[in-house]
């Protein structure tokens, strides 16, 4: 039973009188309890709220009959897949097919596999030059006028471990030689020494750093020049098949031409 | 032994892929059908559901725990679903079967269900999936995590990033909508029984 059409004025009036929010809280029990108890006074005051509520209701009730389709899901993950996608899966395929037909000895390497190669080669040529350690020693005066120089010519300006400790062995005998007490005038002479020393140990150095410099350009100006000689073979080759293949298809065009021509000049006489 | 969400996160986070797996059973349900009921599409609507596990597998060193691990999955599914409808920038729309096949029906019917029933629930669905198609994306999203999955207002404008009083207001405009829609076509529960009892 509603109430007289006075107290529906009032209760009209009412902030939650077709008030969205507040049809929608009372329709789904979500909101404060004190709001809730408000709205639901109002509503039962109020015969719009309540058939408008009612038609939402219904509403919801039909839509509560929406399923989605019933499927199988069964999701797994396996600990591979907290991985980022390895380099090799994003790969074009038709580049990998186009590699797949050439053997792999022709086919060409990743630019970071050569990165890798020339590396190699080059701690490998070190230790050749380490091992190689009884070249004779060089004057201090030879040395210091000898120009480091990209290439080959490196290697005969070059310094050997073995220098290095004929060096560290003639040091230690001067220290030797100096560590007695000695007058004066000899200490002077043996820093001056000493400096001579430090200054043929400074250019030894340079020297050994210009030397490792340009083998590992000599080193990557190698591997750029046979990727570069490899990609120029594969390229060719991979022209001449394309060659060989539009050669073959224009053969089976001409064949299938000539008899088709064949077959017309027949049925023409089969006609007369 | 039943772990919570947040020891299984907590395990899961160790590295054991067992935890997150279990996770993933307990969630992809409702990950699915969240999925299906905003893109329309079955096969997609499963492709989402996988690739929402795989992204909150990945970012899982970075989620501390601050929003609970229901709501930031449904937010990375939800993300996933906009994605979706952006890229086939189009509305999700459910094609309504042309012919039921009784075959198909009587695999998907449940043990206490009659083919009548499965029938009358199918075309329901397709009929709700269609009337949910007019809706605003944002409206149908608050729509279905309100109506299907029980989410609070809060968590909804939690989730969709803005205002409670947005959230309500998409919810009444939604489902004003939908009462529209679904009038014409389908005799509201109050009318069926009025019907019934004038029969």
């Amino acid at each position: 039973m509603k109430k007289d059409p006075e107290d529906r004025k009032l209760l009209d009036r009412s902030p939650y009188c077709g008030d969205p929010g507040a049809l929608v809280s009372y329709l789904y029990n979500d909101g404060s309890p004190d709001e809730l108890a408000a709205i639901a006074a109002h509503v039962q005051a109020c015969d719009t709220c309540t058939s408008e509520l009612a038609a939402l209701g219904d509403t919801r009730e039909v839509l509560s009959g929406w399923s989605p389709p019933p499927t199988e899901l069964g999701l797994t993950l396996s600990s591979s897949d907290a991985l980022p996608v390895a380099a090799s899966t994003i790969t074009a395929p038709a580049v990998t097919a186009a590699v797949a037909d050439v053997p792999w000895w022709r086919q060409s390497s990743p630019v970071w596999m050569q990165a890798v190669a020339a590396s190699m080669v080059f701690a490998a040529g070190m230790a050749i030059g380490a091992g190689r350690g009884a070249a004779p020693a060089v004057s201090g005066t030879a040395a210091g006028a000898t120009q480091p120089a990209a290439g080959p010519a490196v290697k005969e300006s070059g310094v050997s471990r073995g220098e290095l400790a004929e060096l560290e062995q003639r040091l230690r005998a001067e220290m030797a030689r100096l560590t007695p007490a000695a007058p004066a005038p000899a200490q002077t002479a043996a820093r001056t020494d000493d400096e001579a020393l430090m200054k043929r140990v400074r250019t030894l150095l340079s020297e050994s750093e210009e030397k490792q410099r340009g083998e590992l350009a000599l080193r990557t100006a190698q591997v750029l020049r046979d990727s570069e000689i490899q990609r120029k073979v594969d390229f060719a080759t991979l022209q001449n098949d394309i060659g060989k293949i539009q050669g073959a298809t224009g053969v089976e065009l001409r064949q299938q031409r000539e008899l088709y021509n064949q077959l017309m000049n027949r049925a023409g006489l089969l006609a007369k | 032994m039943t772990w919570t969400d947040e020891e299984l996160v907590a395990r899961s986070r160790t590295g054991d892929m067992d935890s997150f797996n279990q996770l993933i059973l307990r969630w992809e349900r409702p990950i699915y059908a969240l999925a299906y009921r905003v893109i329309g599409q079955e096969e997609d609507a499963r492709d989402v559901a996988q690739e929402t596990f795989l992204r909150a597998f990945r970012a899982l060193p970075g989620f501390k725990g601050q929003a609970k691990f229901s709501s930031w999955i449904y937010r990375i599914a939800l993300n996933l679903c906009r994605d979706w409808i952006r890229r086939k920038r189009r509305t999700p729309v459910s094609p309504l079967p042309d012919d039921v096949d009784l075959s198909e029906l009587a695999a998907e019917r449940g043990p206490s269900e009659s083919v009548e029933d499965l029938v009358a629930r199918r075309e329901l669905s397709a009929v709700v999936e269609e009337a949910m198609t007019l809706l605003p994306e944002e409206q149908r999203t608050a729509v279905i995590l309100k109506e299907y999955h029980g989410m609070t207002f809060q968590e909804i404008a939690d989730l969709q990033g803005c205002p409670l009083s947005t959230v309500k207001t998409r919810l009444y405009q939604g489902l004003s909508v939908l009462r529209k829609h679904l009038k014409d076509r389908i005799p509201s529960p109050t009318e069926q029984a009025v019907r019934v009892r004038e029969h």
